[in-house]
């Protein structure tokens, strides 16, 4: 970036910072301001797609709500001092406790360089394996299904077999709303050639059935069954490839036996799963009859007590077909974060060391101590996401520094969580915004620089690698978090370790270590990128994964060849045998309750909120649920639902959908306290994990349900950024200008004057409503609206509260005349055709508009108007007014 | 055939729309003689606050001229009262002692002022009450001289003088006995806006208040005017006379004002004085039946010198169903009759929309909704009992009053129409309006709202 052209338009090719599909951006600049953004038409990923959230990203890099300054117990303080803070705080912890005592949780957002320089920091000079990262919770069971079945966390396939498949099989993944630029390519694959199959798996009839020639709504967490039955399917119907077990397998027998026991026909299959056998067979028999088949798996399979089982459920399924390592077919785990990929090669996870290697080889940590020049490399696994907050919470961990990420939301029992921060000893978090539930949490906070800020790589789901730029310099006293990580590191007397000035610098690190020792033995192998110039490093074009120095050509795909990265070249069949979730429901709680994605909000919506139009798709928090449960619970649309268990308790509005299979419920992550009273669905989630993966069972938690009864439900529209309302359910709405709060409540304030003035100034200009079903209120500053109030009784059954979209309007509008004052206050807008104008008959409300109107037609006497509309026919004191308007 | 001689003892207001009624259904039919007191022609006494306030002139307000009464045949005598009438001969006698004989007579006398005791106790200079044309001319003449004026009376009467003591440049104090302006027609918060609408218009007030004496200080004010005695009726001519002049009023807590103008205007009451001597039937007004028929074969009464049932009248709707009902009878175009239609208050002080009616005040049995804008002064309130919309108060925004009106004699349930009907017919839902309508709201539509303002009809 050169400063001395900051003051032209220029176009920066970068990346999405949302989802794993890691879609590449074209950024129009000018004078350190985002102007535009575009979909990059030569980034593989995207080909000049963008999404709705991508779209909007230059209406989320103001400073609004930007962390700018490091604090100190809520103090702002100079870099200098919070980092000798975090050094010293680490340092005197490790002394006393030891190594093991302290943590870092990242984050899929962070950059491989962030990544790099914190796993090396923990794993080679303080001595522990304590780094995990939130994308534990979102894809290591695929990552230890890919470990166990070919020897190392591969992705075989691309995007592009998503296109050139013949049957697309979609497991647990709402791909239209999680991955919506991949959806995209996908319907358009289909419209090209609609003679290809599409299948959706999934409990939900969501918005990806609309392309699905078959939706297969299985009972909730029984999709090993569907894969383990599909496996005894093909050997039973001799649909398996002999040759591609016989030579690139190992396992098959066992896995099979397993397959046949618990599944050994489509009835038994179709039983467990809750499906329909005929609907089943047709999935069955497609697979079994078409070569190239791609099944692409999301958290649905992940997020579960036995994640890595239905990983391999699915991949053995593959295996046994040879649909794997060829264009078209594949097993293909997709990815939530934009670089949860990054951080897996970095090995920035516990039970990982570092560059695919881990610490089940002592020659590996032998490598990486020499490469690194280690002084106390880390020898065994640290402790998983659940775990290390459970250390924490026990008081076993004692300092934790997390970057990036809001795990008192995203984590399962978030309320354990936030108590387990609180009652840890130091407690540092990273972040680029200032006002978050984990920021809530810390001793010290780090400003760190933000997307469009940050300079780094990631890594998507088909493991290409692209540059995020920073084209803004970073907002106030911000840091990247690769210099406030090499700077803690330096304070801590490991500077030779982080002479890092550059994320180039980084970057050339961690492709070298990839080669070291390698000669094929790591298929994660990028070492002819560990040449690249700063320059080269800073134009670096989309590059996929391997890159071996050397190497004539890198593979696209895996294992065409038939190798796997297992020690004996053969890819390992499992034997699965598919569990049940381990919550059931009970009668005191009766529904299983899902949680996902909606389309328009990425994460804990710091940066997506920012956005108004993305808040237009869904702008509340909500609970889907079915027909028939509603019935049996009484409950219609946007009646106030509470959902709850022994853990915790949220109160959202219902969403009564057909899509919603009964007895079940689904509730959106996004939602903080920043944001709403009651809406961290991950309160409900029990820390149940995988046992190999440590993933959370996130997809799956009995609840029970109750409508709730509010006594007034209300509109707050102000400038003022409030949380914890004195109601039962408040929900904040970002707008142009200021702040929607929906609200509803159990109990009537007893003076509603008093209950809003304890929240918000109260202007002396203002027109308001009192009556005992109502109270409304606006005021105003110079015409323009400055707080505006809608309270009533009578919402739940009726429409008498405004369209909260027209009200959001009239917040950024002038409203001058008594007329526009009123119509405000009456919530609807007024009409001006109507508008009579000036009363001049007081008996008969004959405004002058009328009467000049009349006049005009005509009526060119006092008694052909008293005639045609009776104004001054009465009382006649309005005559002299209605003769003036006739000359 | 030979025409009726119809005798009209009175050329107010109502007596002037009986005429027209009359012309209009059978210009013909009789030989009408008009006996006024006022020695003018008639004209609209709604107007003339503005004529006082010098909005406009007094020709403004005519309605009939003297050459409209030559133009129609009518004979009209001023300066000339009727002091009796003799029914068995029907002949009645003039103070100048002429004699008229009639077949039919309509009396149409109209109001008086009330006058309260300490001012009917007292006989001061400076005194006025605000009840026509000539009264305008002794108060513009006594303001003329002073620099206060103190009117007597917070209601629309009252708050119309005072405004047109303030246009003529006057410091004007309001004494008033409610506890707020236009209590019989306002809640206390439209009446407390109001009030302090006209304070920013230079007025003050007393409420709470009542004048316990009237006093003079001779050496301060001698002969400067004519001199005319408060509480005169205008049957009277009293003689200009040299008396002492008002200086000062006490109020009931002690209270001494300084003011050498007091006009006014705190009621009316029917003026039934000839009808008494005369011997007919009388209560509070003239008592009349449905079809305006006096206790007198061929005598009619009329206008706000009337009594009908328990009811006595000073709006000017009544008045109209009043002269259109007897001019039915008198020309045996139909058989019409007379009923009390309930009422709505419209007026409009110093520029200012009131509209009310029905119930205004709040009680333990009933529920209201109250809108009010602090910057543009706009105050609505209605009133609801058992669900029926049972009152309404609007203020300074008017628009949907005759159809909140309509509801109110609808009685239909309506609060579930709360709270956007307040803010009128088109900010709520059609169609819960539709199923709203109540039957017979035609009749309903085509009775004006009345007009309230309290000046005598005619005399």
């Amino acid at each position: 970036m050169t400063t001395s052209a900051s003051s032209q338009a220029c176009q920066v090719k970068t990346t999405c910072p949302y989802c794993g599909v890691g879609c590449g951006v074209s950024a129009e600049v000018t004078d350190n301001r985002l102007i535009a953004v575009s979909g990059d038409k030569s980034h593989p990923a995207n080909l000049g797609r963008l999404c709705v959230k991508g779209s909007a990203l230059h209406e989320t890099t103001d400073l609004q709500g930007r962390l700018l300054e490091p604090h100190i117990n809520g103090q702002p303080v100079s870099w200098d001092q919070a980092i000798d803070k975090v050094a010293r705080g680490f340092q005197e912890t490790i002394a006393q406790y030891g190594p093991d005592s302290v943590a870092f949780y990242l984050s899929g957002q962070i950059l491989t360089e962030d990544y790099y320089v914190a796993n090396k920091l923990m794993k080679g000079f303080i001595g522990s394996a304590n780094v995990d990262t939130n994308s534990r919770l979102c894809m290591s069971s695929a990552v230890a299904a890919h470990k166990r079945a070919f020897g190392a966390d591969l992705v075989p396939g691309c995007y592009e077999d998503l296109e050139l498949t013949d049957l697309l099989i979609l497991v647990g993944s709402n791909t239209a709303w999680a991955h919506p630029v991949v959806y995209q390519r996908i319907v358009a694959a289909k419209k090209a050639r609609p003679q290809m199959k599409i299948v959706v798996i999934d409990p939900r009839h969501t918005a990806t059935c609309d392309i699905a020639d078959l939706h297969l709504p299985l009972k909730h967490g029984s999709d090993g069954y569907l894969f383990t039955g599909l496996l005894s399917y093909l050997a039973v119907n001799e649909a398996l490839d002999s040759s591609f077990i016989n030579h690139h397998t190992e396992g098959f027998d066992n896995a099979l036996q397993a397959a046949s026991q618990c599944t050994g026909s489509v009835a038994e299959a179709a039983r467990l799963c809750g499906l329909d056998e005929t609907d089943l067979e047709l999935l069955y028999h497609w697979f079994s009859t078409t070569e190239k088949v791609v099944t692409l798996f999301s958290q649905g399979i992940n997020q579960s007590s036995s994640g890595v089982d239905k990983g391999n459920a699915i991949i053995n399924c593959h295996l046994a077909t040879g649909k794997i390592g060829k264009p078209g077919a594949a097993p293909f785990s997709i990815t939530g974060q934009p670089n949860a990929m990054g951080g897996r090669e970095v090995g920035g996870l516990a039970n990982q060391l570092a560059a695919h290697m881990d610490f089940s080889d002592p020659a590996n940590i032998e490598l990486v101590e020499n490469f690194w020049q280690a002084p106390h490399i880390a020898r065994q696994e640290g402790l998983k996401a659940v775990d290390m907050f459970q250390a924490v919470h026990d008081g076993r961990i004692k300092a934790i520094w997390i970057m990036g990420t809001n795990p008192v939301v995203s984590m399962p029992d978030a309320d354990f969580i936030r108590d387990a921060l609180q009652r840890c000893e130091l407690v540092v978090v990273s972040d680029c915004v200032e006002k978050t539930d984990t920021t809530a949490c810390a001793d010290v906070l780090l400003p760190a620089t933000g997307w469009a800020e940050k300079d780094g790589t990631v890594t998507n789901s088909e493991r290409v690698i692209s540059r995020q730029k920073g084209f803004l310099r970073p907002a106030g006293n911000s840091r990247h978090d690769w210099q406030i990580i090499c700077s803690v590191a330096q304070a801590m007397g490991y500077a030779e370790g982080f002479p890092f000035s550059s994320p180039a610098e980084i970057f050339i690190e961690h492709a070298a270590l990839s080669g070291v020792g390698n000669n094929g033995k790591r298929f994660f192998d990028i070492s002819a990128l560990a040449g690249l110039s700063e320059r080269q490093y800073n134009e670096m074009t989309p590059v996929r994964w391997p890159q071996v120095k050397g190497a004539q050509t890198n593979p696209v795909r895996f294992f065409s060849d038939g190798k796997f990265n297992t020690p004996s070249g053969r890819a390992r069949m499992l034997p699965v045998e598919p569990k049940a979730p381990l919550n059931q429901t009970s009668s005191r709680y009766p529904m299983v309750l899902n949680t996902g994605r909606i389309r328009d909000q990425w994460h804990t919506m710091t940066r997506t909120s920012k956005a108004i139009r993305l808040l237009n798709h869904i702008d509340q928090p909500f609970v889907d649920l079915s027909p028939v449960d509603a019935l049996q619970y009484g409950i219609s649309n946007n009646d106030l639902i509470e959902i709850s268990n022994s853990l915790g308790r949220c109160v959202v509005r219902a969403k009564v959908t057909d899509g919603q299979p009964a007895g079940s419920l689904f509730m959106p992550i996004h939602w903080t306290a920043q944001f709403t009273s009651r809406g961290r669905v991950d309160s409900l989630i029990a820390s149940v994990c995988d046992p190999i993966a440590g993933q959370p069972e996130s997809k799956h938690c009995p609840v029970t349900i109750r409508k709730l009864e509010p006594l007034w439900q209300g509109i707050l529209i102000t400038d003022q950024e409030l949380t914890d309302l004195p109601c039962e359910y408040w929900c904040k709405v970002p707008t142009q200008k200021g702040f929607r709060y929906e609200l509803a409540g159990l109990e009537l304030p007893e003076n509603w004057q008093d209950w809003l003035g304890n929240l918000v100034e109260i202007g002396d200009d203002r027109i308001e409503l009192n009556s005992s079903a109502a109270f409304r209120l606006a005021t105003f500053a110079d015409q323009q609206p400055e707080l505006l109030f809608f309270a009533s009784t009578t919402a739940v059954e009726n429409k008498s509260l405004p369209n909260s979209a027209w009200l959001s309007k009239q917040f950024d509008q002038t409203i001058g005349s008594a007329a526009q004052r009123m119509s405000l206050l009456a919530g609807k807008p007024v009409d001006n055709n109507d508008d009579c104008g000036a009363v001049i008959c007081s008996c008969f409300e004959v405004g002058e508009n009328t009467i000049r109107q009349a006049i005009s037609q005509g009526a060119d006497s006092t008694d052909k108007l008293a005639e045609k509309l009776k104004c001054g026919s009465n009382c006649g004191s309005c005559l002299p007014e209605i003769r003036a308007l006739l000359t | 055939m030979a025409k009726v001689d119809l005798i009209i003892i009175g050329n107010g207001m109502s007596g002037g729309r009986l005429l027209n009624e009359i012309l209009k259904r059978d210009p013909d039919r009789f030989r009408i003689t008009v006996f006024g007191a006022e020695g003018c022609a008639n004209y609209n006494r709604i107007m003339l606050s503005p004529v006082l306030a010098g909005e406009i002139r007094a020709d403004d307000i005519i309605t009939h001229s003297e050459q409209w009464y030559r133009d129609h045949n009518i004979t009209l005598h001023s300066n000339d009262p009727v002091i009796a009438i003799d029914a068995e001969s029907r002949t009645l006698t003039c103070q100048s002692g002429s004699l008229f004989s009639y077949d039919t007579l309509v009396l149409a006398t109209g109001s008086d002022a009330v006058i309260p005791p300490a001012a009917r106790d007292c006989d001061l200079d400076g005194i006025l009450s605000f009840r026509n044309l000539a009264d305008i001319d002794r108060i513009m003449s006594r303001a003329g001289n002073s620099r206060h004026a103190t009117v007597i009376g917070g209601g629309l009467l009252g708050l119309e003088a005072a405004w047109g003591l303030r246009q003529q440049g006057l410091e004007v104090t309001v004494i008033h006995r409610g506890g707020w302006l236009l209590n019989r027609q306002l809640d206390p918060a439209a009446g407390k806006l109001l009030q302090q609408s006209l304070e920013a218009r230079g007025i003050s007030f007393r409420l709470n208040a009542e004048i316990t004496q009237f006093s003079a200080n001779q050496t301060l004010y001698s002969d400067e005017s004519s001199a005319i005695r408060a509480g005169d009726s205008e049957s009277e001519v009293h003689p200009i006379s040299v008396k002492p002049s008002l200086q000062q009023i006490t109020l009931n807590d002690g209270t001494v004002l300084n003011t050498c103008l007091a006009v006014i205007a705190i009621g009316i009451t029917p003026n039934h004085k000839l009808a008494k001597i005369s011997g007919f039937d009388c209560d509070r007004g003239v008592l009349v039946n449905d079809r305006m028929q006096s206790s007198h074969p061929n005598i009619y009464a009329l206008g706000e010198c009337t009594q009908f049932g328990n009811h006595t009248f000073g709006l000017v709707a009544p008045l109209w169903d009043q002269a259109m009902v007897l001019a039915d009878q008198l020309c045996q175009s139909s058989d019409s009759r007379f009923s009390v239609q309930p009422c709505a208050t419209k007026l409009k002080v110093s520029g200012i929309d009131l509209f009310s009616a029905g119930e205004f005040l709040d009680s333990p049995e009933t529920e209201s909704v109250v809108c009010q804008d602090t910057t543009s002064g706009v105050y609505r309130k209605l009133i609801f009992r058992d669900q029926i919309l049972t009152g309404v108060v609007l203020y300074g925004a008017v628009n949907d009053g005759n159809w909140y009106f309509e509801l109110i004699q609808a009685q239909q349930q309506a609060q579930h129409l709360a709270p956007e009907l307040i803010f009128g017919r088109r900010y709520c839902d059609a169609e819960s309006i539709s199923r709203l309508t109540p039957v017979g709201v035609e009749q309903v539509q085509t009775s004006a709202p009345e007009l309230s303002l309290a000046t005598g009809a005619s005399s």
